[in-house]
Order: structure tokens, then C-alpha cells, then sequence
């Protein structure tokens, strides 16, 4: 009886057909992350367009350098990623399961000083919403809560990221996972961490850095 | 010659709820598919008959202003999302591209089952937030009324459509996927059936495409929850960037609804002709430029919205080459069934009228594309009709034409086939005399979501809401006899309608896995006799 | 990939970001473009290095780049209906 519980397998006739459909699956996936981004950045850049001098007005206000240090959390993160995945290949599960906690480890440092940030942001009066905003123009408090959106979107995606690497840190410690048999699974996860990075890595300069007074 | 043991087929793979509803089988699934999909159109079109009482009358008598407001966004919103995007895609789409291509099942069974579930997860809380009150903004949510000053369930119906939205990517992934990498050993591009060519063509869309509604989503929630202004011009917002964002997707969306109905109608009418269609690469790369052209046309929707006459004059243009994709088809059609050995069957009658609805929609879409002429009729009935002969005449139309033509295939049984003639005259006319005055309505000035109009325009509304009620007794008769059909309907061979493609190779209805051995595809695809004189045996 | 050259990608990419902190807080022309280019390098170190996308198939190469192409051109269209009404010339 066909059946969620049972091995789906049987509609591919090789394991090299299984790993090109599984990549091909989730390179469609992430393009529609890149959509999704694209055009919250476009956004982003449409209103900077229009507005210039009230958007340096809120940029000014944002912790680039807290934001940098976020940028070098998620770099080191992706790359934790990775020596996992060259764990996996070696069939080392302990390695491969110390390297998925060092990555949650940045990427959830990555969310705590995010928090801090949301706060500062709070405690300076700079949300929507709030009274005394020391934000002149309108648009520039528009732009706050566009930033917001924007952070807040792929913070979102960094939180399901770090779920999906405890959870495979669970199925290797309870034996469901065994490397290098299961690869595809790390390998796929590694692809959407990794494109979460590179999301932040343009996320980053669009609304921190352009705009900023020299 | 050696008796064999008939292999089960996939009805008779497990009988009980849990092995519907936690299954992986492609066939399944599309079933499943079928029912969620059907469930919704009644939903809509119950809306629509709402409306069209409403309109018997030049005054708002039957709801008020808000009430007809929540109705027709109510019947806009389950028709775009509930029922005409998923229902060739996951329906038709989801059951025969495996066995079209050679293949077991779709690439990404749990997924497929997922996205299933994502349909009747968004589609049922949708529709529960939009009977509790429901939403006066249009299925096109337009702010400022959306984000400001709309006072219905915003929130709730957009976390529905969103969710729905990911329904529509994960099969729209899930086809490029198996047809990538699942067809069999063989089957080249060129050997595919059209009806592939042209669901590739629209996954290709329902991936790019519904993300940008997505996130647009997203933003109009943000900026009803926390009036943040990005869409606001007091705060330095723009209500025109909605309209974009918007756009950019449903545009698209709607050749997401068109596209599948065309490749359906390839398969209808070679079927019914017996012979191979007329320029099969033209048909086949038709459908791509369709679909990229598609994705740059967005902007005729906002001729009047205040958008440069730049953006306005491209756009225009774009949209008017991607008028000569659409006609080529027609032409090939037309041409194939010339010097064809014709069998008027149901399915073959649903293929016409798509032809003849589409023509007519489509010529009126160049009124509509023409900046000058679009001035006048932005807005109006004219507008509606040309929508509604294309996404009804035509896109509904291929969706029954399918469920009759792989009828036998999916069930088992065969259907009436008078009566289903009888329906689909039937509701060719009802559908015609819906529609046509709207045209002339439209085109006469009678503005479009308005329940109250001018008393010159009461004859043509008679009409319309007779053609209705038509056409609700139309629909309602392959909803009997289909279902009639799958209990007592006569047992159904493997090929009953002497058919080419891989489908018609297995048994009807298919067994579970579809292929006992994946066969090697050496023939080109429609691959019937040239001189059609054999016909069906 | 060896471990030492993945090392060297990551130090690469560090000091890109460093680099496009610096050109934000520089008096430098065109600022926005040095850092973008400086984003894209970065993008491509992760793309090449760690995703190493040059090993996987062409198709899902074409899937992995083509969407931001497509995603580039059309959106510059939006964007030329915005200079445009601002009253570009």
C-alpha cells in the first residue's frame, strides 16, 4: 500500500537520477527565495530612488557595525556548513554533528545581536508607531519599517535554517542518519543555509551601508 | 495467450481514508485534487450567482454596497487561487505527466502530497474568513483601501491565498523536476506530448511568479498591521509600487491558468482529428514565448494608474506581440484538423468551443492592450467579459474537455456520451449569452463592480443573468453524469478513443505504479498513421 | 575543495566584507557600485567555494543564475517607470 510511512524511492531507477531531481528541486526552491528577496531589496531601492535624502536620514541611524559583526557571524556560519559536509564525506558523525552545533551556535548569535539591534532601535524611538521619533522626514521612518520587514523576513529564514540543523543533529544522534548514506540530506540543508548567507551578504550593503554619510 | 493475474490499479490499492490521504501516488493525489478543486468552484460560482441576481435589477436591492463588495471579491479570490490555478496543473497535470513521460510517479511524491494539503489548509481557512465577513477589496486588494481603510478580515484571507501560494510552487517544482529528470529512456523534448510542453511552460511561471505575490502579501499585512507607509504617499509610500508587485505576478498567473488549458486542448483535438498536429514545434516553443512574454506585459493593467506613458507605450507593445503565440496556435489547431478523420466526441466539442471562446477573448484583449481604446473601457464590463471568455470559455472549457477526454483513464468507466455533447453545447451557449452582452455593456460605459447602474443597462443584465442561470445547469450536468458514471458506468478499455500517447498504453485506470517495465520510447510523439483512414476500431 | 583553499575563500570573503564597510565610510565616488561589486564577489566565494556550484549539472547552474538575471531585467523595468514619473528624462 503506497503510504507516507514507507520508502518512496521507487520512482527513480538510479541513485545519480535521485541526486540530480532532489538538486534540481531545491535550486527551483531557492530561486523563489531570490524572488522573494529581490524584491523586498528592490523595494528597498525603488524608495531610495525617490527619496534620498530622507533615506540617508534613517541609514544614519542604523548599527552598521553591529550589523558588519552579524555579516561575519553568517560568513563563519556557511563555512562551518561546509567543513560538515567534508565531515559527511569522510563519514566522521561526531565531526559532522560538532560542526551543525557550531554553525546553530553563529547563526543563533547571529539572532541574538539582532535582538539587541531591534532594541536599540526601540529604546531610540525609531519604530513605527512611536512618539519623539528623532526621524524627520516621513519617508525615513518608512524606510525603518521597510528595514524591519526586510530583517525581519530573513531572520525568519536564519531561525527555520538552524531548526533544520538541529534536526539533523537529532537523526544522526539517534542513528536515523548515517553519513556518507544520507550526503543528499546535508548537502540539501547546506544549500539553503548557504543561500540565506548570500541573501544577507547583499541584504547587508542595500540597507546598512548605501546612503550612509562618508 | 497466458492467463495472467490482472494487476490491481491504483483505486484498488488500499481502501481506507489513511491510504487516500497519507498517499504519495501521483494518481491519488490528483484525485484528491479533483474533489478539493471541484468543492471550490461551486463556492464560486454560487458567488457568482449572488451576482448575477444582484444585477437583474439596476438597483442594489438584493445586498448592500459592502455586501457586493465582499461578494464579488469573495467569488474572485476562490476562482483565481481555489479553483482555476490549480485545477489542470494539479489535477490533469499531477495524474499524467508520469505516465505521459514514461515515468513511476513525479519526482517529489511527498511533496506533491504537501502541496496538496497546503491547498485545502490555505483554501479552507480563506474561506472561512471570507464567509465570516469576508474582505471589500477585490481579489486584486488594492491599497490604500486595503492597507488603510478596508474594515474586513484582510489579514486572514491574505495568510490563505499565501499559503495556497506555496501549494502552487511546490508543483510547479515538482513538474520541471520529473520532467527533467524522470522522463523515459528515449523521450526526447521533441517526442513529449504538447500537453507537457505547455504545464513546463507554466510551472516555469508558478515558480517565478508566486513568490512576488507572496512577498507582496507580506508587505500589504505589514502595512495593515503596523501602517508602516510603504504604500502610503503621506509617508513618503507609493500605491502605484502595489500595483506593480501586484501585477508582475498576476499577470503571469493568468497564462498560469490559460497555458495548461492550451496543452489540454492540443491532446483533445489530435485525439479527435486522429492525426498529428499541425507545426508541433511551433505549438511547443508558442508556449514558452508565452510564458517569458508573459512576465513583461504587467503593466497593461495600470494604463490609467498614473504610470509613465513610457512604461505605458512598452508595455502595450509587449502585450501585443504576445497576441501572435496565442494565434499561431489557433492557426495550427485549425489546420490540423483539416484532411483529418474527425470523431465528434464530447471532448472534441469542448476543444472547439475553447478555440472559438479564446478567439473571441483574445481579439478583445488587442481592444484592451490598445492604450487609446483601454482608456475607454479600463475598468467597464468590457473588461470582464474579455477576462471571463478567456479564463471561462476558454480555461474552464479545456479543464472539463480533459476531465472527459481522460475520463476512462482515470476512473475506469465511461461516461454518457450524448449527454456529455449535450453539456458541452450546452454550455457554449449558456455561456455565450453570459458574456456577449457584457461586451456590449461594457463598451456602452457600465462600470465593473458597481451593483447599482444606470436603467439603460437592465436588458443586457437580463440576458447576462439568464445566460447564468444557463450555464449553472450546464456545469451541473457532467457533475451528475460524471459521477453517475463512476459507479455504473460501463467498464472502460485501455485506449477507447484509439489515442496516441503513453497514458493510453496502460490500463484503464492505470495500476498502482504505472509501468510494469519503463518502456523505451522510439516513436515521435502523436504518432498516428498519415493517411487516417483506419480511424477507431 | 581542498581544506586549505576553502580556508583562503573564507578569509576572502571576510576581507571583502571588510573592504565594503571601509568604501561605505570613504569619501570614494560611485560608493554604491565598489560595494556592490565587493557584495557580488563575496556572493560568488560562497557560489564557487563552498556551494562549489561548478561541479553540480549545467541545468542547475541555469536554474542557480538565470533566476537573478531574469529577476535583474525585469525588475529594471519597474524601476524605469519610477525615474521616469519622478520626471527622469
Amino acid at each position: 500500500m503506497a503510504g507516507i510511512e514507507r520508502a518512496v524511492t521507487e520512482q527513480f531507477v538510479s541513485e545519480e537520477q535521485r541526486r540530480e531531481a532532489v538538486h534540481q528541486g531545491m535550486w527551483l526552491f531557492l530561486a523563489t527565495e531570490t524572488m522573494m528577496f529581490g524584491v523586498l531589496l528592490f523595494a528597498a531601492t525603488y524608495f531610495r530612488l525617490a527619496h534620498p535624502a530622507a533615506i540617508a536620514e534613517a541609514v544614519a541611524q542604523f548599527h552598521y557595525v553591529l550589523a558588519g559583526v552579524n555579516s561575519a557571524l553568517l560568513l563563519t556560519s556557511s563555512l562551518t556548513v561546509t567543513l560538515a559536509l567534508y565531515a559527511a564525506r569522510k563519514a566522521n558523525q561526531r565531526s559532522v554533528q560538532n560542526w551543525l552545533l557550531v554553525a546553530s551556535a553563529l547563526a543563533a548569535a547571529f539572532l541574538v545581536l539582532k535582538g539587541f539591534e531591534y532594541h536599540s532601535e526601540f529604546e531610540e524611538k525609531l519604530l513605527p508607531g512611536q512618539a519623539d521619533n528623532p526621524l524627520q522626514a516621513p519617508p525615513a521612518k518608512m524606510f525603518v519599517g521597510l528595514y524591519l520587514v526586510i530583517t525581519g523576513v530573513h531572520a525568519l529564514h536564519v531561525t527555520v535554517a538552524i531548526i533544520f540543523a538541529l534536526g539533523i543533529y537529532w537523526r544522526l544522534q539517534v542513528g536515523r542518519l548515517r553519513m556518507p548514506e544520507r550526503y543528499l540530506v546535508l548537502e540539501t540543508f547546506a544549500l539553503y543555509w548557504h543561500v540565506v548567507d548570500i541573501i544577507w551578504i547583499f541584504v547587508y550593503p542595500t540597507l546598512y551601508l548605501i546612503g550612509r554619510p562618508a | 495467450m497466458n492467463a495472467q493475474t490482472p494487476v490491481p490499479s491504483y483505486l484498488e490499492a488500499g481502501h481506507s481514508l489513511r491510504s487516500w490521504l497519507l498517499t504519495t501516488d501521483h494518481k491519488r493525489i490528483g484525485v484528491l485534487y479533483m474533489l478539493a478543486v471541484t468543492f471550490f468552484f461551486f463556492i464560486g460560482g454560487l458567488a457568482a450567482g449572488v451576482i448575477r441576481v444582484e444585477l437583474l435589477t439596476p438597483d442594489g436591492d438584493v445586498l448592500s454596497s459592502d455586501g457586493y463588495n465582499r461578494a464579488f471579491t469573495l467569488h474572485g479570490v476562490i476562482m483565481v487561487w481555489f479553483f482555476l490555478i490549480p485545477s489542470i496543473p494539479s489535477v490533469l497535470g499531477n495524474f499524467l505527466v508520469p505516465l505521459m513521460i514514461g515515468a513511476k510517479d513525479m519526482a517529489l511524491p511527498r511533496m506533491n502530497l504537501a502541496s496538496w494539503y497546503l491547498l485545502m489548509g490555505g483554501g479552507l481557512f480563506t474561506l472561512f474568513a471570507l464567509l465570516a465577513g469576508g474582505v471589500d477589496t477585490g481579489w486584486t486588494f488594492y491599497t490604500p483601501l486595503s492597507t488603510m481603510f478596508s474594515n474586513g478580515h484582510v489579514i486572514a484571507v491574505i495568510v490563505g491565498v499565501f499559503v495556497t501560494g506555496f501549494s502552487s510552487i511546490f508543483t510547479g517544482i515538482n513538474i520541471v523536476v520529473t520532467v527533467h529528470t524522470m522522463r523515459a529512456p528515449g523521450m526526447t523534448w521533441f517526442r513529449l506530448p504538447l500537453f507537457i510542453w505547455a504545464l513546463y511552460a507554466t510551472s516555469v511561471i508558478l515558480i517565478l511568479a508566486t513568490p512576488v505575490l507572496a512577498i507582496t502579501l507580506v508587505l500589504i499585512a505589514a502595512e495593515h498591521l503596523f501602517k508602516i507607509g510603504i504604500f502610503d504617499p503621506a509617508l513618503g509610500g507609493d500605491p502605484l509600487l502595489f500595483q506593480h508587485l501586484f501585477w508582475f505576478y498576476s499577470h503571469p498567473a493568468v497564462y498560469i491558468m490559460l497555458l495548461p488549458g492550451m496543452g489540454v486542448v492540443n491532446e483533445l483535438i489530435t485525439a479527435a482529428a486522429h492525426k498529428r498536429v499541425f507545426g508541433y514545434g511551433f505549438i511547443a516553443f508558442s508556449s514558452i514565448a508565452i510564458a517569458i512574454l508573459g512576465f513583461m506585459v504587467w503593466g497593461h493593467h495600470m494604463f490609467v494608474a498614473g504610470q509613465s506613458m513610457y512604461a505605458s507605450l512598452l508595455f502595450s507593445l509587449l502585450s501585443f506581440l504576445i497576441a501572435i503565440p496565442s494565434a499561431i496556435k489557433v492557426y495550427n489547431w485549425t489546420a490540423t484538423l483539416y484532411k483529418s478523420r474527425l470523431a465528434i466526441t464530447a471532448h472534441f466539442l469542448y476543444g472547439c468551443t475553447f478555440i472559438a471562446l479564446f478567439l473571441l477573448g483574445g481579439c478583445a484583449g488587442l481592444f484592451v492592450a490598445l492604450l487609446a481604446a483601454d482608456l475607454h473601457v479600463h475598468d467597464t464590463y468590457f473588461v470582464v467579459a474579455h477576462f471571463h471568455y478567456i479564463m471561462v470559455g476558454a480555461a474552464v472549457s479545456a479543464f472539463f474537455g480533459g476531465l472527459h477526454f481522460w475520463w476512462p483513464k482515470i476512473t475506469g468507466r465511461m461516461y454518457p456520451e450524448t449527454l456529455g455533447k449535450l453539456a458541452a453545447i450546452l454550455i457554449f451557449l449558456g455561456f455565450n449569452l453570459t458574456f456577449l452582452p457584457q461586451f456590449i455593456l461594457g463598451y456602452d460605459g457600465m462600470p465593473r463592480r458597481y451593483h447599482h447602474y444606470l436603467p439603460e443597462y437592465q436588458v443586457l443584465n437580463v440576458l447576462s443573468t439568464a445566460g447564468a442561470g444557463v450555464l449553472a445547469v450546464a456545469y451541473m450536468m457532467p457533475f451528475c453524469y460524471l459521477l453517475w458514471s463512476w459507479y455504473r458506468g460501463p467498464i472502460a478499455p485501455a485506449n477507447p478513443w484509439g489515442a496516441a500517447g503513453l497514458e493510453w498504453k496502460v490500463a484503464s485506470p492505470p495500476p498502482e505504479h504505472n509501468f510494469e517495465r519503463i518502456p523505451t520510447v522510439d516513436f515521435e510523439a502523436y504518432d498516428y498513421p498519415p493517411e487516417a483512414t483506419h480511424g477507431r476500431d | 575543495m581542498t581544506l586549505p583553499r576553502l580556508l583562503l575563500a573564507y578569509a576572502a570573503g571576510m576581507l571583502l566584507l571588510g573592504a565594503t564597510i571601509a568604501i561605505a565610510i570613504s569619501p570614494l565616488p560611485l560608493r554604491p557600485v565598489w560595494m556592490f561589486a565587493c557584495a557580488t564577489l563575496e556572493a560568488v566565494l560562497v557560489l564557487g567555494c563552498f556551494i562549489e556550484l561548478q561541479r553540480s549539472s549545467p541545468l542547475v547552474q541555469v536554474f542557480a543564475l538565470g533566476t537573478v538575471f531574469f529577476f535583474l531585467i525585469l525588475f529594471g523595468m519597474t524601476l524605469m517607470d519610477l525615474w521616469k514619473r519622478m520626471g527622469g528624462g
